[in-house]
């Protein structure tokens, strides 16, 4: 049986009304040639001798193991109020600061692709001046140590600032759930914003998912075209430049780039750089990044170094065809 | 290191050497990250899926007997693995658990990206879209077809359905799928 593809049908014969043309243009868009680079295949087979993990019951395994603890934690309050042996929590009710809780660790960095703005590859500017305190977008956290005098209404007793129970935990992560959902499936980056600031209205001082907050409030400034806000948002908290923390470093090294701050994008850039074992998606971007700051700043001889670095580490690139015109230069 | 042909049929008693852990997956890792990226969509961690496929093999190699061949087998964990990441994903969302790594996912910065990037992603995910409202057994045929690009033939001997059932089950899947699309895009179908 022959059946022509819709993916195989030449483009030439695709038009808004034909169907299966259209079929055909997005089938082909999601097909994925290399969903994983030689570097992350070895990685994980250097894990997978010594790593005998059971994940596809993990999840509902979590969730019957957290039903069946509430159950019995909620049998037990039962029976002591039953039997009258509540008495000690009211006669002294508990003052210990309760634990912070951090959000769990990620399992895997998600690779994403992006570019650097073309303008930092075409337009040399001037150097950038040094960076300016930035307005902070939400109130400030509490800081160890620092003598900042405090209003009266902070200096409350602790029992007027309830610690975060699980229920204000599912409150928090169902706020920040439905802004992500608002902005990405929704496409309503106002609406996300709108959310994002309940969120830091409610749980600033002691949110768990403060980071996740955070990074859905860049995405969305982004969307909006807000780069100065996102930028000083970035600027505001710094991420680390391993894990999850490598792909905010990364934007934030293109919009300072891209903001005429390329002493500043480079050393993200120099950070991303830093373990030379790690070829991704984002060194990609740190590479040419780091590249066209170089030349920026007038260093042609590490941009150019930087560049045929770029060639050989990334021969399909995205920025080949670039980089490669720009060497030829 | 074994080199395994994708269509080697390797027998644990036979004449041809029992295959290692080490050598199905560099013989076939390219292989089961593209399958697992293509029947899991954007939404699939396929770095994961890839790793619990190989832990799965690594168990169950002692007891691949042969009957089936290599890559037929390595599909079919790669389906069962694929179809329990797709299955933890929904959970996880109807748990309403934050989704991390569609955060990081969404961080590249859309003025930054390409339009032809932006838009493979949007056509990614509406395929997606629709296909996750496909029964099982048409998506699979559907995804193998267009965008794994095997004959009838190839899906046959790799799912070890029918080439018959193949023919009716790609027929009704491309229905479908043009049903859906044209239901999303807001087109009569």
């Amino acid at each position: 049986m022959n059946l022509q593809r819709w993916t195989g049908r030449p483009p030439a014969n695709e038009s808004e009304t034909d169907a299966e043309g259209r079929a055909g243009q997005l089938l082909r868009r999601a097909i994925v040639k290399e969903p994983l680079d030689a570097s992350t295949l070895a990685h994980i087979h250097d894990r997978l001798p010594d790593e005998h993990r059971p994940a596809p019951r993990r999840l509902v395994v979590r969730f019957s193991l957290a039903v069946v603890l509430f159950l019995s934690g909620g049998g037990v309050v039962m029976s002591a109020t039953l039997l009258g042996r509540w008495a000690p929590f009211r006669r002294a009710p508990a003052t210990a600061a309760p634990a912070p809780v951090t959000p769990a660790p990620m399992r895997r960095r998600a690779a994403a692709l992006a570019m650097p703005a073309t303008a930092v590859v075409t337009a040399p500017a001037p150097l950038v001046p040094p960076m300016q305190p930035l307005r902070r977008a939400s109130p400030p956290r509490a800081v160890a140590g620092a003598p900042t005098p405090l209003p009266e209404a902070e200096l409350a007793p602790p029992a007027a600032t309830p610690a975060p129970g699980p229920s204000a935990i599912a409150e928090e992560a169902a706020l920040v759930g439905a802004a992500l959902r608002r902005l990405r499936e929704q496409r309503d980056p106002a609406g996300a914003l709108a959310l994002l600031d309940e969120h830091d209205g409610r749980f600033s001082q002691t949110g768990a998912l403060s980071d996740e907050a955070r990074t859905t409030r860049v995405e969305a400034l982004l969307r909006l075209g807000e780069h100065g806000r996102a930028l000083a948002l970035l600027d505001q908290h710094a991420p680390r430049p391993s894990g999850r923390g490598r792909e905010l470093l990364a934007s934030r090294g293109e919009l300072r780039a891209d903001a005429a701050r390329c002493h500043e994008a480079l050393a993200d850039f120099d950070a991303l750089l830093e373990d030379d074992t790690i070829s991704d998606g984002v060194t990609e971007r740190a590479l040419y990044g780091r590249a066209a700051c170089r030349a920026r700043l007038g260093a042609g001889d590490d941009a150019r170094a930087d560049l045929e670095a770029y060639v050989i580490r990334f021969p399909a690139g995205q920025f080949v065809a670039r980089a490669r015109a720009a060497l030829a230069r | 290191m074994i080199a395994l042909r994708a269509d080697q049929t390797p027998t644990a008693g036979g004449e041809a050497p029992a295959p290692s852990l080490d050598g199905l997956y560099r013989a076939h890792a390219a292989t089961v990250a593209r399958w697992a990226a293509h029947l899991g969509g954007p939404r699939l961690d396929v770095e994961d899926a890839v790793h619990d496929v190989f832990l799965v093999v690594g168990k169950r190699l002692p007891e691949f007997r042969g009957d089936a061949r290599i890559t037929t087998w390595l599909y079919r964990i790669t389906e069962r693995v694929v179809r329990g990441g797709r299955r933890r994903e929904r959970l996880r969302r109807w748990l309403d658990f934050v989704r991390r790594a569609d955060v990081e996912r969404s961080l590249s910065p859309p003025r930054l990206t390409p339009v032809e990037e932006l838009e493979r992603r949007q056509s990614r995910e509406l395929v997606y879209r629709v296909l996750d409202r496909l029964a099982e057994k048409y998506r699979r045929v559907l995804v193998l077809f267009e965008l794994e690009e095997l004959s009838g033939e190839e899906i046959a001997a790799l799912t070890g359905i029918k080439l018959a059932t193949v023919w009716v089950h790609l027929h009704r899947a491309r229905a479908l799928f043009l049903a859906e699309m044209n239901r999303d895009l807001g087109e009569p179908s």
